[in-house]
């Protein structure tokens, strides 16, 4: 595309290392999360209901997380700034739910509370690409 | 490309691995500092162990700040030797502060485990003609990494120190643990029925 001269790239290089490695974090996070909540549902003294939320928001994190991942990828290949602008919406439950497991949880693990503090780094990162790239896509837009 | 799709995420994840591991000891580092002492210690012994091991933990994580640099510029990224090594280091550093920290070692066994598998890496990104000496340093990880799997459970024994002090209320990650409590709840059941 860039050897026409017409079309300058536009896709934000480090959003998208960024991505690709948040989704190989997310997944080990992810496995590592349901091991800590055996270990925590074996051995401390949980009451039902918190255990049940806590698995059931995991769940749903998993999701959100996938979306986002998947909107922010494509969005940043294709230069698209609505599917980015879905992805930076969809940071905003997902950043809410990592401070949740970060601290308010019913027990907070000290490795949980690494692996979140980790992961809430990559999102502070991916929320100031994720901005630039939607001004950077919206500003190439209006002039073609 | 399956160097690049296979050789960067582990990479990735056991560099996470290790850090996480660095600063979990950083944390905890309470329970190392006391089996590296004598059974009566003073204020001041404890304080001087403690410093050199917070010295050691602070070298690991700027070296630590090197590494990720040179990762996240991609420098490295098509030098798969370089990938390889640094997976491997890190993947047994991980796997030996794991023993440091459920094990309780001592803190000097920490610097061994610094000078092998920390050393190495960021002078590889200063200085490639370095990478010469990747099948020695590859050999002196399997010497170490076969040494410390080789320990006992305790280097000092089975210390009394090291049993009294394993404090519950942390929720250590060990299955000693999990039978202890299992153990403690069935007491617990049968005496109030």
């Amino acid at each position: 595309m860039a050897a026409s001269g017409k079309h300058p790239i536009l896709s934000s290089t480090p959003l998208q290392v960024l991505l690709y490695l948040n989704s190989w974090y997310f997944a080990a996070f992810f496995i590592a999360e349901c091991l800590m909540f055996v270990y925590k549902g074996v051995v401390l003294p949980y009451p039902s209901p918190n255990l049940i939320l806590d698995i059931v928001l995991l769940l749903l994190f998993l999701g959100l997380e996938i979306l986002r991942l998947f909107y922010g990828w494509k969005g940043n290949l294709c230069e698209r700034a609505l599917a980015m602008s879905v992805s930076v919406g969809v940071l905003v439950p997902c950043t809410v739910l990592c401070v949740y497991y970060l601290l308010l949880q019913t027990f907070v693990l000290r490795m949980e509370f690494i692996l979140n503090a980790i992961l809430l780094c990559f999102y502070g990162f991916e929320l100031i690409l994720g901005l630039m790239s939607i001004s950077t896509f919206s500003r190439a837009s209006v002039y073609r | 490309m399956s160097v690049i799709s296979s050789l960067v995420p582990a990479r990735f994840l056991t560099l996470i691995a290790h850090l996480v591991i660095v600063i979990t000891i950083f944390w905890s580092r309470e329970n190392n500092v006391r089996a590296s002492l004598p059974l009566q210690f003073t204020e001041e012994e404890y304080n001087e162990v403690d410093t050199r091991l917070v010295i050691a933990l602070s070298v690991t994580l700027g070296l630590f700040f090197i590494e990720l640099a040179g990762f996240f510029s991609g420098v490295s990224m098509f030098n798969s030797s370089q990938g390889l090594l640094s997976t491997g280091c890190h993947a047994s550093a991980s796997v030996s502060l794991l023993f440091f920290l459920f094990e309780q070692w001592t803190c000097d066994i920490y610097w061994w485990i610094f000078a092998f598998c920390s050393t190495g890496r960021p002078l590889q990104r200063i200085y490639l003609p370095v990478l010469l000496c990747v099948p020695e340093v590859g050999v002196l990880d399997l010497l170490v990494h076969f040494c410390l799997l080789q320990c006992d459970s305790s280097p000092c024994g089975a210390h009394p120190l090291h049993r009294c002090l394993w404090v519950k209320e942390e929720a250590p990650l060990t299955f000693r643990d999990l039978k202890t409590n299992r153990q403690l709840c069935h007491e617990v059941t049968t005496t109030t029925q």
